[in-house]
């Protein structure tokens, strides 16, 4: 049981950072940790 | 159909605070100009009328040079591609500069859009002996002025209601009133003429407005754009053009000058009064200090000490708290999970890595405070002016300093920052060394290196924390190594003079409690996000790698050294300091043969010379692309490895107590380690974000290939002489 919860959360987290490395690439967040296309620090990001 | 306003003005006229104001929002603000560099969007609502409003960086003129200028360019003459057209403008003047701000007015009426004036620091305009009568101003004109003091709230009713007029549809355009030589409105007959016969193969039409840009702003925005798109016969033609228009006269830059300041003074004579001499006023007094090259320099050195003291001094604390709530919760994790391979990921891979990581919030929210209150005091610009004889020195203008000083918090806005700086070798020079200042996710590493190996003895009778003045120098490395790589990069790559830099001095202010609270919130909450979403998942993947595949031989193996140390241990204390020793054998064991183990092992002779063992160089090569991972992932790899002393179960006491996994009595931290860890994260750019904003901004993958490769050779170079030089000088102990 422990196996298999484990091996789900590991999975879960390879997911996200696949997302969370795809949304940067792609321009969809700036990556700098708000992690929104709107950044508060700067307003809109530029267009790639 | 909603409707397209833009908030347009100056630099650092207060065009943000309006913006907020009326929209809810809270973008950031500073006392400096060049805070704004990209378009802010915001919903407005006034008596059923719905709008967008555009946020615009500052502007001195349309004559745009700079990258963020040519965004308000762009926008005002509804060049954005994808973008509604502008339907009206509000236009925001600082009444205590009224001069200079209604110069660009005077091209904004030209623009034939409805405008709402908002004509805001009016206290301060009233401090220095300067009246302006709106009513007159707004007559003069032919829009509504409306007087404001925007960070006190007042007369943002009033603001609302004009600007509820112009949404309407009850405002005209203003008049405008410059008048300009025949032989300028021949060249630019002649040149549309031109343009229009092009327009198939520019692919859009140009308006008359653009047109006279180009025509006077020679080497401008405009220019090259259409140089660009249609060669240099364009170019040529252009040029006859500038001939004629010149009529043998001055540059047609300072002929545009002289016709619009006629008018600003026209304007001024009729609606303002101000006293024959500027009165000397407090922000004068102060800068006669603040900006002395000796005692300004001074000034600047001694407030960074105290910066970096107070981060120390107040911190610690914090810190412990943070701590003991991790510890406590993973205590409490223990008992309630069994002992097996899920409990070792919460313990040992979660609270660990994450805990390890969010302990340093207390720091983070401590700098961004004085980043903000020196922000929002108008202090920056000071920084900038100093700054401006050592960036001097490297080629590069004090305008470069702004950027450097937003790359502090992150280095992506401080890359968008860079927006600001004219021209492009600067700016490109500015974009590479800009990852070389210490961000916010360097302070974690610094810290707990700094926490568990610099000793916390105090100096110049006990006035100043030796800790404090590390840290401090450690921020200092990245702006001395940033200026010999611009001097060459200036020289080599970038070859080119140094452009003149004109900054504009704010007054003066006390900080905006909100205004400082959102910007702290904002730098905390971004710190915690990321180490509860990014940092969170690659602890997993980290703790995953470390963990297995957990071989079933080695576990049988110290089985067997268990069964064997009952049998022959009878006295209960010495049998479980044996198995506690046998536990951390196997632990070791297990994190050796681990997939990261073996990676590990494998790049460890390439970081041998800085004095770096498998496990520190694993956690180097972790962070490459986010370097706060290494503090997450030295936590599961010092934990996974059984280094844990239970009585202390801190990260800061658990390196301390690290040795090398062949030679027990052998420290693995020591204090030239602990330097060149510093010193290579410092120097190293680990930042996938931060690389891909350098490919956004210069639109080419060499240039974050060519920051990536130049700041790695200088981190593992900067390292191995600081591991060197520091071993040889006897700090190794």
């Amino acid at each position: 049981m422990q196996l298999i919860l484990t091996v789900i959360i590991i999975a879960g987290a390879v997911a996200y950072v696949t997302y969370a490395a795809f949304r940067v690439l792609s321009g969809r967040s700036s990556g700098c940790g708000c992690d929104r296309q709107e950044c508060p620090r700067q307003g809109k990001r530029p267009s790639p | 159909m909603p409707r397209t306003l833009a908030l347009v003005g100056n630099p650092n006229v207060g065009k943000t605070a309006v913006f907020n104001a009326l929209t809810g929002l809270s973008q950031s603000t500073g006392n400096y100009p060049g805070v704004t560099v990209d378009r802010k969007y915001g919903q407005l609502v006034l008596n059923g009328h719905r709008a967008t409003l555009i946020d615009l960086p500052g502007a001195y003129s349309l004559a745009a040079r700079s990258p963020d200028e040519a965004i308000v360019v762009d926008a005002l003459l509804d060049q954005q591609e994808g973008e509604a057209p502008i339907d009206g403008l509000l236009v925001v003047l600082d009444a205590s500069n009224i001069e200079r701000n209604l110069y660009m007015l005077s091209q904004l009426l030209e623009l034939e859009k409805p405008i709402v004036v908002a004509l805001n620091m009016m206290d301060v305009a009233k401090r220095r002996g300067i009246n302006i009568d709106a009513g007159k101003l707004s007559e003069r004109l032919g829009v509504p002025v409306v007087p404001l003091c925007a960070h006190k709230g007042v007369g943002m009713e009033e603001l609302r209601a004009a600007m509820s007029r112009m949404l309407a549809g009850d405002l005209t355009p203003g008049r405008a009133a410059c008048v300009f030589s025949a032989s300028q409105d021949e060249a630019v007959r002649s040149l549309l003429a031109d343009l229009e016969g092009r327009k198939d193969s520019l692919g859009r039409e140009v308006l008359p407005l653009e047109v006279f840009r180009v025509l006077m702003d020679e080497g401008g925005y405009a220019e090259k754009r259409l140089v660009r798109a249609l060669g240099p016969e364009f170019g040529r033609f252009l040029k006859q053009c500038r001939q004629n228009a010149r009529n043998n006269g001055s540059s047609l830059a300072a002929q545009e000058a002289k016709v619009r300041y006629a008018w600003v003074h026209e304007v001024m004579d009729y609606a303002v009064t101000r006293p024959k001499e500027r009165p000397r006023t407090r922000s004068d007094l102060i800068d006669s200090v603040l900006t002395h090259r000796v005692l300004g320099t001074l000034f600047f050195l001694g407030l960074m000490v105290l910066v970096f003291q107070f981060i120390y001094a107040w911190a610690g604390p914090l810190m412990n708290l943070v701590d003991g709530t991790f510890a406590h919760l993973s205590e409490a994790v223990t008992t309630v999970v069994p002992e097996g391979v899920l409990r070792s990921m919460l313990v040992d891979g979660i609270i660990a890595g994450v805990g390890g990581v969010l302990i340093f919030l207390p720091q983070i929210v401590i700098l961004s405070l004085f980043i903000a209150l020196l922000e929002d005091c108008g202090y920056m610009a000071r920084a900038a002016f100093l700054m401006d004889r050592l960036l001097g020195w490297c080629g590069l203008s004090g305008q470069a300093f702004i950027p450097m000083l937003s790359s502090f918090a992150c280095g992506i806005p401080g890359i968008l920052a860079t927006r600001i700086v004219p021209d492009r070798r600067d700016r490109f020079t500015t974009i590479m060394v800009a990852p070389l200042m210490s961000c916010s996710a360097r302070l974690p590493v610094y810290t707990i290196m700094i926490a568990a190996f610099i000793p916390g003895r105090r100096v110049l009778d006990g006035t100043l924390n030796v800790q404090g003045l590390t840290l401090m120098a450690m921020y200092g490395l990245g702006i001395a190594v940033a200026v010999p790589v611009a001097w060459t990069l200036k020289k080599t790559l970038f070859r080119g003079e140094k452009p003149p830099f004109i900054l504009e001095m704010p007054s003066y202010k006390v900080p905006q409690p909100g205004t400082v609270a959102r910007k702290v919130w904002r730098e905390g909450s971004a710190f915690v996000r990321r180490a509860g979403t990014l940092i969170f998942a690659v602890t997993i993947i980290v703790w995953a790698l470390a963990y297995f595949p957990h071989a079933q031989t080695i576990t049988d193996r110290f089985d067997k050294e268990r069964s064997q140390a009952r049998a022959l241990i009878a006295e209960p204390a010495q049998l479980k300091a044996a198995l506690a020793i046998i536990d951390g054998h196997e632990a070791g064991a297990h994190l050796e043969n681990s997939f990261l183990g073996r990676a590990g092992h494998f790049v460890q002779p390439v970081f041998a010379p800085l004095g770096w063992d498998w496990r520190i160089a694993t956690a180097a090569m972790a962070s490459f692309p986010a370097r706060e991972v290494v503090v997450a992932t030295l936590g599961t790899l010092f934990n996974l490895g059984g280094e844990v002393d239970s009585d202390s179960p801190g990260l800061r006491e658990t390196l301390r107590n690290a040795t090398w996994a062949d030679d027990p009595t052998r420290p693995l931290f020591t204090i030239p380690v602990a330097l060149s860890i510093m010193v290579f994260f410092a120097l190293c750019c680990q930042c996938a974000a931060t690389l891909l904003t350098i490919r956004r901004e210069t639109r080419q993958w060499r240039w974050p290939l060519f920051t990536f490769s130049y700041m790695t050779v200088l981190a593992y170079v900067g390292a191995l002489i600081t591991y060197q030089v520091s071993t040889r000088l006897g700090l190794g102990g």
